[in-house]
């Protein structure tokens, strides 16, 4: 089970500005293990960040995004208290997905 | 390095001059197919190819990249576009084995800036593409890694 999404969103002059970090190993598939065998690839493929219905935020990744994927964005139009919640699907099948109040 | 890269990137943009006359709807509609492709390019002209063609140069789009980078798994960027109708921001790594590294998606009412950290897996040209209604638009800056970061 991976560990939770670390989610801050702040709304300030009618903005939010977010900062999401997915703790998750983003593995290249070209890293050597203490064994010298290969690790799998293993990396977040998609995510997507949602008030309500409303989609905010999406992106597509490979696994050229650094591990523990960190990222920051800007949206308007919430108000505080609404929840943003952040969901990813990774290239195992595995998924995630976690909630945050916007203050 | 870097010659090859501008000659390489002026024949392109050659190339998607003659072919671009017409607008965009066939990339369009292709998009949707083409994202494993464009993900899955071991290369960067495949990877541009995969996106739609070769993104004009604009001054409209700001790419934030560290000049010299000591550890290649760790690569903070960020991207703000002022263009209008920006619908997604993409990061392209001239370089990386498969250089389409992210893309983002802007609906509407979400400001065009992302920031983020990226693997390069050696010294090379970061490319920050924004896709509007108008097409594809890009800035670019290289970047030196002390320590490569994909393996």
């Amino acid at each position: 089970m991976a560990e939770p999404i670390r989610i801050r969103a702040r709304l300030h002059d009618g903005i939010t500005e977010v900062q999401i970090l997915m703790p998750h190993p983003m593995e290249t598939g070209m890293r050597q293990d203490e064994t010298g065998r290969l690790v799998p690839v293993h990396h977040i493929t998609g995510v997507e960040v949602t008030l309500g219905t409303r989609t905010v935020f999406a992106a597509r990744m490979s696994f050229a995004v650094s591990r523990d994927p960190l990222i920051a964005f800007r949206f308007t139009g919430a108000r505080p208290g609404q929840r943003l919640r952040v969901a990813w699907t990774d290239s195992r099948g595995e998924a995630r997905a976690d909630e945050a109040a916007i203050v | 390095m870097p010659a090859l890269t501008s000659i390489r990137r002026r024949r392109m943009l050659q190339v998607a001059g003659a072919l671009t006359a017409a607008p965009w709807p066939a990339a369009q509609a292709a998009r949707a197919q083409d994202e494993a492709l464009a993900f899955a390019a071991g290369n960067f002209a495949d990877a541009i190819s995969a996106l739609g063609g070769a993104p004009q140069p604009s001054t409209d789009i700001t790419l934030q990249l560290p000049e010299v980078a000591d550890n290649g798994a760790v690569v903070p960027v960020s991207v703000s576009s002022r263009l209008p109708g920006t619908r997604e921001i993409l990061i392209v790594v001239d370089g990386n084995p498969q250089p389409l590294a992210v893309r983002f998606s802007i609906p509407d009412g979400t400001e065009p800036f992302v920031a983020t950290r990226i693997r390069m897996a050696g010294s090379g040209t970061v490319y920050a593409a924004v896709r509007t209604d108008d097409g594809l638009f890009a800035v670019a800056r290289r970047a030196e890694v002390s320590v490569g970061g994909c393996g």
